[in-house]
């Protein structure tokens, strides 16, 4: 038990270096990083802890991008940042990076129970992780309206 | 952050100095919305996000109607101020992507709506935009070490392949500078150096030291997939931006492929991964 938890946190380590990573190729400004690996970080538990209760690739990935686009919408209304600095290197580790490279190493060497094994992982990750984007932004532009109706309410009212 | 704050104070004052003398033609105005939606979109902004920067600003030099119609390509703008309108067209090329200068540029949005100034006044705003968002080779480099090393990491590997992984891709950087100087076609430069990097893992593997390839080439794959131009094209798609969506999910598809092919052909050449 302890081991695995060790080992979680370490996973979540690597993950936040790598998010560091994307970040500084992408030039995200210093106050903003720390947001960033926030979101990585919230990424990464809720997808192992969706994981962990057995909700399968699709499910978890798709929790994964949709609380981590969330915690983005929040977070760029409240440091004022587009919403896409927020997400790009925040969702970074649900890329199946590793799947997709399996697939194509499947199919170069004939090995099709490998290629379809890993192609349909990534398939399903992959579209968890869009779907879970959609759907929060689609959600996210009435709310925003209606946000900033009642912020201007109110200041005209002071 | 402190110094960015100083810099910004001295333009503020400078900027009202030259708004309050000079009237704004609706040339000027134009000219100003375009650009800006330019840039946004060249740094990896989203077609909405830059239509609706465009727009704001010719509001805020006087347009009664505002058209405006951008693609990833291209922007065109018809803006109607009172007694005369304005097209104008304007084509735009893939940038790179570089979300520091896309969080400047929208707050250079906001203070271009506020303090609406001179043509003059606002490209060197732009410029020092533009200066204090570029990007570093260091620290671009490290980020490349960075980002395939905590992936190799994360997918598995050891602290070995990590450091392999990212040594990798370091070389596979300058080899991507290197071709992206001499003008070649963007897809053939993946494709090469992907090609490139599979054949130094691949190179390493067979040396005999007891590291695993595939988390090498994992952590390095990782360096070169297009996730802004993924999550972008999604949002633009269901965000209503049709053409722009379709045109980005092209550049990723074409990206994957030449990726693939890229480490594939490495893997035939040496006759597999292992």
């Amino acid at each position: 038990m302890r081991e695995e938890i060790i080992r979680g946190a370490l996973t979540m380590v690597w993950a936040m270096i790598g998010t560091l990573g994307i970040a500084l190729i992408f030039n995200v400004e210093k106050r903003v990083i720390g947001w960033v690996l926030l979101a990585s970080f919230l990424c990464c538990v809720a997808y192992d802890t969706a994981m962990a209760l057995g909700g399968g690739l699709f499910i978890a990935s798709l929790i994964g991008s949709s609380v981590t686009t969330l915690y983005s919408y929040v977070m760029a209304r409240v440091i004022k940042t587009p919403v896409t600095v927020m997400i790009i290197p925040g969702i970074i580790i649900l890329v199946p990076g590793g799947m997709l490279y399996y697939t194509m190493l499947g199919a170069v060497s004939s090995d099709m129970a490998m290629f379809s094994k890993y192609g349909k992982e990534a398939l399903l990750v992959a579209s968890g992780l869009a779907l879970g984007i959609i759907a929060v932004t689609a959600i996210s532009r009435p709310i925003n309206a209606l946000l900033n109706r009642v912020l201007r309410d109110n200041k005209s009212r002071t | 952050m402190e110094k960015d704050m100083a810099i910004d104070d001295i333009t503020d004052t400078e900027v009202e100095k030259t708004a309050s003398t000079t009237v704004i033609s609706s040339d000027d105005a134009v000219f100003i919305a375009i650009e800006m939606g330019k840039r946004i979109l060249m740094c990896g902004g989203e077609v909405h996000r830059a239509e609706e920067t465009i727009s704001r600003i010719c509001t805020a030099y006087g347009a009664v109607a505002v058209d405006v119609n951008a693609i990833l390509s291209m922007i065109i703008l018809t803006a109607d101020f009172e007694n005369e309108e304005k097209t104008s067209f304007c084509r735009v090329s893939i940038g790179v992507n570089n979300l520091g200068r896309l969080a400047k540029l929208n707050a250079l949005s906001r203070r271009i709506c506020a303090m609406k100034p001179s043509k003059e006044a606002f490209l060197t705003l732009l410029d020092e935009v533009e200066r204090a968002s570029s990007v570093g080779v260091i620290k671009q480099i490290i980020g490349a070490a960075l980002l395939s090393i905590g992936f190799a990491l994360y997918f598995g590997g050891n602290l070995l392949d990590a450091a392999l992984s990212g040594l990798i891709a370091v070389a596979m950087w300058f080899i991507i500078r290197l071709l992206n100087r001499s003008n070649m076609n963007a897809i053939v430069v993946k494709f090469a150096a992907c090609f490139m990097g599979g054949v130094g893992a691949l190179l390493i593997g067979r040396t005999g030291i007891n590291c695993n390839v595939n988390m090498i080439i994992i952590g390095d794959i990782m360096n070169v997939v297009p996730g802004v131009a993924l999550t972008n094209s999604l949002r633009d798609l269901f965000g209503g931006d049709i053409m722009s969506g379709l045109f980005r999910l092209c550049t990723v598809l074409l990206d994957a492929v030449a990726i693939a092919c890229g480490y594939a052909v490495a893997i035939l050449i040496f006759g597999g991964a292992a």
